[in-house]
């Protein structure tokens, strides 16, 4: 008997074969090492068991919070890093605000010696961040998880991690676009990114970088757009192989060009990040951190026959510090 | 096609009636204890109505398919005395239907089951179903959601 929990224990190991399982449907000629071979049979044996009723219901939730915490709490969110600095995770019922950096405002003088000039004064500010609380609640049929086994537990686990992780991004963009309302910090034109718009963000974006990658994200359409914006002319031979094998290039004017594919959407067909967007980052513009840790709950119901599914607990809290450093790039159809 | 959206759970789901005509699942229907066959209501109501359930028999292609989606014609189309489950609505509750008439429903609005077994907008007065969204997009397929805010069996 292959022991499942010592699989468990190691990290990142169901959830590599979760995906592993779900891509087999895409391309059944990928060959399973034997450990996956072992897990799915357990694991089949398992959920099946469940399926029938004979197995307590509650080992499908333990077993979905066991894989799933880990991975939405600790594997690191690349893309979120880069401008959003990570604290390690607080309690449930903590609570933390931010000492931002306050601006220099003390002023210098010039004057006679031996006498006064004006004081001036330094506002130090303290930052409450945002709190999100996350949810999803789903139901399986026992009847899905005798037919399906392996692979019913498979999509589960990936779909409920891709799903948090993916709404946690979306809704972090949509506070940012929210924040940034106007001023030096907003652009708008019309069908696709110019020249003079995408100056206009990257003379700005360079112009707030104290430290940290500067920086453009946007789904990839844009990002397209954008490698088109410097012309054929300006284009050294290593850019042309980027564009060439890429299609789009590292840089605009020292800026990263990040992308997110424009086919990437939420459960409910939100796309991930807004197409009609481009931001320019400079840098590091706040703080994230995750709060609690995620519950999974369960409860049978044998007049339906399903397993009611809640994931709850999935709290992330974050604040924009510096809203001066993102520039937002409206593109109106 | 129906969803639960939020749902109490432990309640009673009779498997015992029929289907009377042929039917969708996601359709409201009444009871004829007489017969023992559920049909679709003579008159449009917003009372005594339980929506239509089933799963189907394993047979044929369906045996060996893996996964067949929930939309599947064959996972929907009920023929006539086929054995039906009927899901009980409570006050509380919210369901998502594919059998609907959109026109007219605006969020807020009382709703009905007309004579076909589709929910429909209610002209004038109150119902105890209630329209909380009239596009929710369930995987590519719009359903109309709606509230039980009163008892539908008083």
């Amino acid at each position: 008997m292959y022991e499942l929990s010592e699989v468990m224990a190691k990290d990142g190991k169901m959830l590599e074969w979760a995906q592993t399982i779900n891509k087999l449907e895409l391309n059944p000629l990928i060959q399973l090492s034997e450990e996956d071979k072992m897990i799915s049979e357990a694991v089949d044996k398992w959920a099946k068991e469940i399926g029938e009723g004979v197995r307590p219901y509650k080992e499908l939730s333990a077993y979905l919070q066991k894989v799933i915490q880990p991975e939405v709490y600790n594997a690191p969110m690349d893309l979120l890093n880069m401008f959003f600095e990570d604290q390690p995770s607080i309690g449930e019922f903590d609570d933390w605000t931010i000492d931002k950096a306050p601006k220099n405002t003390l002023q210098a003088y010039e004057s006679a010696k031996n006498g006064n000039v004006r004081k001036s004064y330094i506002d130090f500010e303290k930052i409450t961040p945002v709190n999100t609380h996350l949810q999803i609640e789903t139901e399986v049929k026992m009847m899905d998880l005798r037919k399906g086994g392996f692979k019913t537990i498979a999509r589960l686990t990936q779909y409920a991690i891709d799903e948090l992780r993916n709404r946690m991004f979306f809704s972090m963009f949509n506070t940012i676009d929210a924040t940034i309302v106007g001023g030096d910090q907003v652009a708008s034109v019309a069908g696709a990114p110019d020249k003079t718009t995408m100056d206009k963000l990257a003379k700005y974006v360079r112009s707030q970088l104290v430290n940290g990658t500067p920086l453009t994200i946007s789904n990839s359409d844009r990002a397209y757009e954008i490698s088109e914006v410097p012309g054929a002319t300006l284009l050294s031979d290593t850019m042309k192989d980027q564009i060439n094998n890429n299609g789009v290039l590292a840089l605009y004017r020292q800026l990263r060009i990040m992308e997110i594919a424009s086919s990437r959407e939420t459960g409910n067909g939100d796309k991930l990040i807004n197409p009609d967007r481009v931001y320019g980052i400079a840098g590091t513009i706040g703080e994230k951190a995750l709060k609690g840790e995620l519950r999974v709950l369960s409860s049978e119901d044998i007049n339906n026959e399903v397993i009611n599914l809640k994931f709850t607990g999935f709290e992330f809290t974050y604040a924009i510090t510096y809203p001066e450093k993102v520039f937002k790039l409206t593109i109106s159809q | 096609m129906y969803r639960r959206m939020k749902s109490n759970f432990g309640k009673v789901k009779d498997a015992t009636f029929k289907a009377g005509v042929a039917m969708k699942k996601g359709m409201l229907v009444t009871k004829n204890y007489t017969t023992g066959e559920v049909e679709l209501p003579a008159s449009a109501t917003g009372t005594n109505v339980f929506i239509v359930d089933f799963d189907p028999e394993t047979v044929g292609l369906l045996a060996i398919e893996n996964n067949v989606s929930d939309y599947d014609a064959r996972m929907n189309d009920i023929a006539e005395d086929a054995k039906v489950t009927l899901e009980t609505l409570q006050v509380g509750e919210e369901y998502g239907t594919d059998q609907f008439i959109a026109t007219g429903i605006a969020v807020g609005d009382a709703l009905q089951v007309g004579t076909d077994g589709k929910l429909a907008k209610k002209a004038t007065g109150t119902s105890p179903l209630v329209a909380t969204d009239i596009a929710y997009n369930d995987n590519g397929n719009t359903l109309l959601l709606f509230t039980v805010t009163e008892n539908p069996f008083a």
